[in-house]
């Protein structure tokens, strides 16, 4: 991101911003969604991100840091979002109606759901960390600071994360962990 | 190997997430920048927590406060009176956690109605701290007891490690906790890092520190606290 669009658009150049967010939103909405798991929800904590950043703009100290300033609102958006939609989540169950598939499909077809299945369980914090550190591939250090968290507490997150990943996909029948991981 | 740290493992889950989607919907940019002209920017460094609409029971309670204070203030400043100097500060002492603070006159007070359950967190406007206000600025100052059989260094520690995931408004640290003093008595203070939706940066300082069987904490913004702990006393 070009440093002199973030000065202008702090300084209140619309059409600046606007080119920032055109930059940006892509990358938003696919860090929200992974986080979120839900495309609508992931739309509106990138709105807010975005709208945030543009209102926040003249606070940012460096121009530098717009980034992982960015990147912070987009993952504090997603736990806002997650939290007021906590309660209303319900469990469902979806029933297929697809014709039958090949052994092999199905099979990663299972554990797909089992890894989505597990994945939901993990706090809007341990998802961010997972994310940021699996999809987006920061180191827990950049991630510590991008979040502005200690760095042994994104360890934890992760930590605790994986091992409660683990976990799930290895009670499931026909877990994603294979018999050749598990003995390792 | 340690099953944490499997690269099957690990690859899995970043080939899994990689197949979500990397595009926003078509319309999203044009939404947001829609909504861009509507929305000022804002220019200054807001206080890090969302504050509540205050129950009725504590406006009339922050209304009798903001009354008396009026009043100190009015008494101070009467014809007659030998003051020197700029505006005298008014006290403020907790009923419920017995210290006393220095005030200036344009400060509000909510004083705690409830006690402050031990091994609880502090959060904003709830009614077991004492609540300070000024300019749109806020702190607080509560005290729990000391479970027994807890140690002082015990009580700090474990309010550190409640304190290390401190969720909400704010991220983390800006400071480690370092050693310091408030008046007598042996404190740690910290900064913290706050960032939300409503706010780009605000810090925060936070200051614990046990008096005899009681733990005391003064967290909210940095020179309200600054203030508060300053002239913070006990009897």
């Amino acid at each position: 991101v070009e440093s002199d669009l973030v000065q202008r658009a702090a300084r209140g150049d619309q059409e600046a911003f606007g080119a920032l967010a055109a930059q940006q939103v892509d990358r938003c909405y696919a860090l929200a969604v992974r986080i979120l798991r839900d495309p609508h929800r992931a739309q509106d904590a990138t709105q807010q991100a975005l709208l945030g950043a543009w209102r926040d703009l003249p606070n940012l100290r460096d121009p530098e840091r717009f980034d992982a300033w960015l990147r912070r609102l987009v993952v504090n958006a997603c736990y806002v979002e997650s939290r007021g939609h906590r309660r209303f989540v319900a469990r469902l169950q979806v029933l297929s109606f697809e014709p039958p598939i090949a052994p092999d499909v199905a099979r990663s077809v299972a554990a797909r759901d089992e890894l989505e299945r597990a994945f939901r369980e993990l706090s809007p914090e341990q998802r961010a960390v997972v994310v940021l550190h699996h999809h987006l591939g920061y180191p827990l250090t950049e991630i510590a600071e991008t979040l502005g968290i200690p760095d042994g507490t994104a360890r934890s997150r992760l930590h605790y994360a994986v091992r409660q990943l683990r976990t799930v996909l290895d009670a499931a029948p026909g877990s994603v962990a294979t018999s050749q991981e598990r003995s390792v | 190997m340690n099953r944490l740290n499997d690269p099957l493992f690990d690859s899995r889950i970043a080939d899994w997430l990689e197949d979500d989607a990397n595009r926003a919907p078509g319309h999203m940019l044009d939404t947001i920048l829609a909504a861009v002209p509507s929305i000022s920017q804002r220019r200054h460094l807001p206080t890090p927590w969302r504050f509540n609409p205050m129950p009725n029971s504590l406006r009339l309670a922050a209304a009798a406060v903001v009354g008396v204070i009026a009043l100190g203030v009015i008494y101070m400043n009467l014809p007659g009176r030998d003051d020197v100097g700029g505006p005298q500060p008014t006290t403020f002492t907790s009923a419920l956690f017995g210290y006393t603070v220095d005030l200036q006159g344009s400060w509000t007070v909510t004083p705690a109605t409830e006690r402050w359950p031990a091994g609880s967190r502090l959060e904003p406007d709830q009614a077991d701290a004492d609540w300070f206000r000024l300019d749109g600025s806020a702190a607080a100052i509560a005290a729990q007891d000391i479970p027994e059989g807890t140690t002082a260094a015990g009580w700090l520690a474990r309010w550190e490690q409640i304190r290390e995931d401190i969720g909400g408004h704010c991220f983390g640290s800006a400071t480690p906790w370092t050693a310091t003093m408030v008046g007598d008595f042996e404190a740690r203070r910290i900064v913290w890092e706050c960032d939300n939706p409503e706010n780009a940066q605000s810090n925060w300082t936070e200051y614990v520190f046990p008096v005899s069987d009681m733990g005391f904490v003064i967290s909210g913004t940095p020179s309200l606290v600054e203030t508060l702990a300053a002239s913070f006393r006990t009897p």
